[in-house]
């Protein structure tokens, strides 16, 4: 993330596979949540957060392919995490289930799908102030 | 599609051409469910088929209108307090 809180990225989320070109953004001017915009239409746009602020101990294994698939041949890698959010009836959810993997340093990522079924795809967040579990 | 009969404990194995192969195995069955057994190499991911559908309705449903984006600032700014 540079100075002016926005990077581009180039990949696709499922079920959007014709959108290839998006810039994250920090609106509210703190590490996370992003807004997730497409450069080519307007009407995409999702939140994503850190999943880590939801729940510290969330972690997954990933297959080597998935590095390799977002390398470029600058051999540069910072890889970053990020899940989007969900709203309905003015709840927050989170799909911690198929999380964007991105390579921060080249600007790659692509949204992935965990083959262990403990996380969902729309986990309450808004519950969870204060870091209290109450799942 | 192809389409095969299998009864218990007999495989399915479909031949990789770089010599990695997937094997499928019926596990048990009962009159309306199947138990299916899957070995594929590192580099497939396994998944309930319905799962799919499931991710991409949701992604769909996070898309953000409007309306909500004044919602969203005000969710999200009270849970990082």
């Amino acid at each position: 993330m540079d100075k002016t809180n926005k990077i581009r990225l180039k990949g696709k989320i499922i079920g959007f596979e014709e959108f290839t070109n998006y810039l994250l953004e920090s609106p509210f001017g703190k590490s996370s949540p992003f807004r997730l915009l497409s450069c080519t239409d307007e009407n995409i746009a999702f939140i994503v957060i850190n999943p880590y602020s939801v729940l510290n101990d969330y972690s997954f294994c990933v297959d080597d392919s998935v590095f390799r698939e977002l390398q470029d041949n600058s051999g540069k890698e910072t890889i970053g995490v990020l899940c989007i959010v969900i709203v309905q009836d003015k709840n927050l959810y989170v799909n911690l289930r198929s999380p964007l993997i991105i390579n921060t340093a080249t600007g790659k990522f692509t949204q992935i799908i965990l083959q262990n079924e403990k996380y969902s795809i729309s986990f309450p967040i808004n519950v969870h102030k204060n870091g209290k579990n109450k799942k | 599609m192809l389409v095969l009969s299998r009864k218990r404990n007999e495989t399915i194995i479909i031949k990789g051409k770089d010599g990695e192969d997937i094997k499928i195995i019926l596990v048990d069955t009962e009159r309306n469910k199947s138990r299916i057994g899957i070995e594929a190499p590192k580099g497939y991911t396994i998944i309930r088929g319905e799962l799919l559908t499931e991710i991409k309705d949701i992604n769909k449903k996070s898309v953000l209108k409007d309306i909500e984006k004044e919602e969203i600032k005000r969710l999200i700014n009270g849970q990082n307090k």
